[in-house]
């Protein structure tokens, strides 16, 4: 008998005899319900939940919990090991999940069960700790009978991945995207109306064209699909300028530049427009400046798209930089040289043969830029004024006066679709061309000096929007210490202490500031959610390029798919579909800490991908040879050698848990409100002080956190230099 | 310094191996006898990598049957089976030191630290790196890392030892020492050892037996002075040194010999189960025998190309037989371009071969 099934039937054992079955109101940690228990309906095991409480529909769990027992002594080569664990795992998943949705908060939840089997008169809660031991035993059953079969050289670690992401993909991404589309069909009381589907669909203001004849407003799926047509154009050629002047020009403050782009990544993404509102706004400093020197009357003008550009351009052009230096960097020099010996000019080098090579790279920039802008809601949020755009329609359609789910479910669709559509259009087109121009050997040469009116032009792009870099976080720094903005500009540290006192209590410190709360959330969350991420991100990549089995390519689409899927509608997916049992989440702190997760997940995949392909796959086959299992292997040798990868997946999980907002927004409660989340309400309420000095603490925080770990990674990276060279070396001989 | 355990044979049964569509080893059959050197030959996509990862565990096979000593290990994982491999890239694990990468193998099988160091370091010795334990693979030349990736291997005590061309990342002269250290380690060890190399001096130099590959299948197996002098085929008579390919036709058998007809010339040698009628005949470049004094009736050429290379020369002769590649060791005479020679052939280095 196998010691990982022990391990699993005892799991699964303490899961349905000892844990409570259903999720306790208060939280499990709040032990609570210790005084209640086993007796208590509410905390009883499954067990005592079907022998004592009239739940008999959990006694087959049970039975198949312990149906894994007939095989204890059985060698994993005996046929019945493998279709015993097989039979159990499957069953046990299916039936346990079946009978949560079947059975909810009304008793039966489908109207043909009870047609067939009358009233149940009982009604169950969300799942609980219970019931997630019990499942994972089950999934982890599966597994084993599938490694018994041979699945993956029978390989108990690796299939148990695979099968534990894949169950996590299906659960917090599949499942309540497949919900949106559920909830668009169906009217507000849960009946199927597929012809409300189309009149919410087609409606006027999603695809009304208004604008083009009239003085109305265009519809908002035109509004966001023009929006992020512009923001890819802008950030694109931004952020070539950026990467032409960092890697071709001689351009003496590269380092500052290279800061420059890295502060919109620690900052929150309505920070911006909120320090564009307090430039530009009414009240804004050159507002009052142009009023003040030339008799210009202040407008609203910035509301509005012109707003949403302006700011999305300055928070997105880092990205475009970063994928296009990458590019710029990796056309080998010989191209140009070879072009330049063959008699063409610098600037006909340069339209001929570089920007043709960088093609994929600008493809590449472009859809991140029209996926960022799609997906914003900060910006839109502070700025929008009265341009709509669909994110921002999603999350009115669900938390405004109308409430109307349908609505919510239908623009998430259209914004979907969108993303969806520029994610697939990425993928196939680079997918399809060969540009690599890095041949892996040395490629010594010089590359082309960039044509007169290139290098004029990037300058004249860069050194404006570095300069207003500048002044935005300036500002975001000091705006926390005037009174009111653009009124009274006397100093004063009161937001800081509306935000951050800490008065001495009756019993020692107490955290009296306004921001407290939220804030500790965010660490706490951020901080328990980042090690999740690095690791199930790692998992994948290792699955993903050390492993091959049958459907590689849909659990690659799958794993991948969540970073094309827009904060706001992953964040109307769990509340419609966490909201209701079996998975009753919403609200808790574990919604927030699952959504950043399978957020950034895609990133610490790619991270992890990225630097897995670059160590010699003979590493682990020697390790293998050596009689290592796989788990041994990835502990010892490929973790070790991943370092710097995980550890920026983990800064990077860290820093976005910090600043994300858009899916969060959604999930936010009482209990656990994040810094974000807060910080946007204080903008609603024009409380801009405050907010500024929120985000400031925030912004150092991150780029503190950020430091330290590139200082620390950077040490290490020293000392193992040639280390790690010798494994990229070992690669290519 | 001895090993515990004693060498096991190989064997493979109708064993195929395929990735999607491609075929990389096509139903091979062979057996490998305990303690000897096996050498799998052949150029670059001719299965004989794929062949030594069926072995190891690495690749599992889509039909037939892998046996190691007399064990079915044909679905047992690389973990489970007792193999162990040094790669062609050394594979050494960059962030842990030489003595760490040695006890690798020991510490994963749960032995207490001190004593698999304590091991490590004897391996060491063997392989003539004692105190070097304490370095980073990457502080290490690269033969000093091709001893360590074989003390990592040797230390399990494999009942199979494998090589995935081992030298090819070591310059010429380091490449021909590496090569004896590892035979001499392998006799005195009495290892069961199988070599994969596209280099056919290395393996004429280091094997028992060849196992010569070409697209998936066996061309030839046999000891490396059947390969050179015997092959059995085209491939293996151009593959394993140069041969010059002529037709000929067998004009009549006397006893063991053969009488042949080669353009207007006739010569003889061992028929090794050739009958009359057309054939083709292999012949080593230093089988051609050149001279400029005019002979009688024989062939005769004209050097078309003639080329210094130190310690011989070579030629190529157009003659009425067709393009003769030719060495000669004879450097202190050489023949001018353009002259004409006539030509013999020696009693060894020719040989039938089939298509």
């Amino acid at each position: 008998m196998n010691r990982t099934v022990f391990l699993w039937l005892a799991i699964g054992g303490i899961g349905y005899a000892i844990l409570p079955w259903y999720a306790i109101e208060d939280g499990f940690w709040s032990l609570y319900w210790f005084s209640g228990y086993p007796g208590d309906i509410d905390f009883a095991p499954g067990i005592l939940q079907a022998l004592g409480h009239d739940r008999p529909w959990l006694l087959p769990v049970g039975l198949a919990m312990a149906a894994p027992l007939a095989i204890v002594g059985r060698d994993p080569t005996d046929p019945w090991y493998a279709t015993v664990l097989i039979a159990a795992g499957s069953f046990g998943l299916v039936y346990t999940l079946a009978q949560g949705f079947a059975i909810g908060l009304n008793g039966w939840e489908f109207g043909f069960l009870e047609s067939l089997y009358g009233d149940l008169g009982d009604r169950q809660f969300g799942m609980g700790y219970g019931a997630v031991f019990v499942l994972s035993a089950f999934l982890f059953f599966l597994t084993q009978g599938a490694a018994a079969r041979g699945a993956i050289k029978g390989d108990v670690f690796v299939v148990g991945s695979i099968g534990l992401v894949i169950a996590l993909v299906a659960v917090f991404i599949f499942f309540p995207v497949g919900y949106i589309l559920l909830s668009a069909f169906q009217d507000n009381d849960a009946n199927f109306a597929p012809a409300l589907f189309f009149e919410k669909l087609f409606a006027q203001d999603i695809w009304g064209l208004g604008c083009l004849t009239a003085n109305v407003n265009c519809g908002v799926a035109w509004n966001s699909l023009f929006m992020a047509i512009l923001v890819g154009v802008s950030t694109t050629v931004m952020g070539l300028a950026f990467a032409l002047i960092v890697t071709r020009t001689g351009f003496r403050a590269k380092k500052l530049l290279r800061v420059l782009t890295v502060l919109p990544i620690v900052t929150p993404p309505f920070v911006v427009g909120l320090a564009v509102i307090l430039l530009f706004g009414r009240s804004g400093a050159v507002s009052t400046f142009l009023e003040w020197g030339f008799d210009i009357e202040p407008t609203r003008w910035i509301y509005g798209l012109p707003g949403i550009w302006f700011a999305q351009t300055l928070a997105f052009t880092p990205i475009a930089f970063l994928v296009l230096i990458g590019v710029v960097e990796g056309i080998s020099p010989s191209m140009e040289e070879a072009s330049l010996t063959l008699r063409a000019n610098d600037w006909r080098t340069f339209s001929a043969i570089s920007l043709p090579l960088m093609r994929p790279g600008l493809a590449n920039a472009f859809l991140l830029g029209f996926i960022e802008s799609l997906a914003d809601f900060g910006n839109p949020m502070v700025l929008g004024g009265d341009y709509d755009v669909l994110s921002i329609g999603i999350f009115f359609a669900i938390v405004g006066a109308q409430n109307d789910q349908g609505r919510a479910a239908v623009l998430a669709l259209v914004l979907l679709a969108f993303t969806l559509s520029a994610f697939y259009a990425q993928r196939r087109w680079l997918g399809r061309k060969s540009y690599t121009t890095i041949t892996g050997k040395g490629d010594s040469g010089l590359h082309a000096r960039l044509p007169a009116r290139v290098r004029a032009f990037s300058y004249a792009a860069v050194l404006p929007w570095a300069a207003l870099t500048v002044v935005i976080y300036l500002m975001i720094m000091f705006g926390g210490f005037v009174k009111t903005w653009g009124l009274d500009h006397s100093f004063t540290l009161n937001h800081y202490a509306e935000a951050f006192s800490v008065t001495t209590g009756e019993y020692g410190l107490v955290w009296s500031g306004a921001a407290w709360n939220s804030f500790w959330t965010t660490l706490q969350i951020s901080a328990i959610s980042a090690p999740l991420t690095a690791g199930i991100g790692l998992i994948t990549a290792y699955i993903l390029v050390r492993q091959t089995f049958l459907g590689k390519d849909a659990f690659e689409f799958g794993t991948m798919l969540s970073f094309a899927i827009p904060g706001t509608v992953i964040g109307v997916g769990y509340i419609l579909a966490f909201n209701v049992p079996p998975i009753e989440i919403t609200g808790t702190g574990v919604i927030l800490v699952i959504c950043f997760i399978f957020r950034n997940m895609p990133v610490g995949v790619r991270a992890g991908i990225a630097s897995m392909s670059q160590i010699d796959k003979s590493l682990d086959e020697a390790s293998l040879t050596l009689g290592a299992r796989s788990f041994t292997t990835l502990r010892r040798v490929v973790a070790p050698l991943l370092r710097p990868a995980i550890v920026a997946a983990l800064v990077y999980s860290f820093v976005r848990a910090m600043t994300a907002i858009s899916a969060v927004i959604f999930l936010v409660s009482a209990n656990y409100d994040m810094a974000t989340a807060y910080i946007l309400g204080r903008v609603e309420n024009s409380d801009f002080g405050l907010a500024i000095a929120y985000s400031s603490v925030l912004i150092l925080i991150m780029l503190g956190a950020i430091f330290l770990i590139q200082f620390a990674v950077g040490k290490r990276r020293q000392s193992k230099r040639s280390a790690q060279q010798f494994s990229i070396e070992g690669s290519t001989a | 310094m001895t090993l515990g355990k004693t060498a096991s044979s190989v064997r493979f049964e109708g064993v195929t191996k395929a990735f999607g569509e491609v075929v990389a080893v096509r139903d091979i059959s062979f057996t490998i006898e305990p303690g000897t050197l096996v050498t799998l030959l052949g150029p670059s996509g001719c299965g004989k990598t794929t062949t030594l990862r069926l072995i190891a565990g690495l690749e599992i096979s889509n039909a037939g049957k892998v046996l190691i000593g007399d064990k079915d290990v044909t679905k047992l994982a690389a973990t489970d089976r007792d193999v162990c491999m040094v790669f062609q890239s050394y594979a050494l694990f960059p962030h842990m030191t030489v003595i760490e990468n040695v006890a690798y193998g020991l510490t994963v099988g749960n032995m207490a630290r001190a004593e698999a160091h304590a091991k490590a370091e004897d391996h060491l010795e063997l392989v003539g790196l004692g105190g070097y334990g304490e370095r980073l693979p990457s502080e290490l030349s690269g033969g000093q890392q091709q001893r360590v990736a074989v003390a990592r291997a040797l230390i399990l005590q494999p009942e199979v030892l494998l090589f995935d061309e081992p030298l090819s990342n070591l310059d010429a002269k380091l490449r021909r020492r590496m090569r004896e250290e590892i035979c001499e380690l392998q006799q005195s060890l009495g290892l069961t050892t199988v070599y994969v190399t596209h280099d056919q001096e290395e393996a004429l130099a280091v094997s028992d037996r060849i196992i010569v590959m070409d697209n998936a299948v066996i061309a030839q197996e046999g000891s490396p002075r059947d390969i050179y002098e015997w092959p059995d085929n085209l491939f293996v008579a151009d593959f394993i040194g140069d041969a010059t390919v002529v037709e000929a036709e067998i004009v009549a058998i006397e006893g063991d010999m053969a009488r042949i007809r080669i353009g207007d010339v006739e010569h003889s040698l061992a028929h090794r189960g050739f009958v009359v009628g057309p054939v083709n005949l292999a012949i080593r470049p230093e089988s051609i025998l050149l001279s400029t004094a005019a002979g009688e009736a024989g062939l005769v050429g004209t050097v078309s190309k003639a080329t210094y290379l130190g310690n011989h020369m070579e030629y190529t002769v157009d003659s009425a037989i067709g393009e003769l590649f030719v060495v000669d060791s004879r450097i202190s005479s050489p023949i001018p371009q353009g002259e004409q020679v006539s030509i013999e052939l020696a009693n060894h280095g020719v040989t039938f071969v089939q298509d």
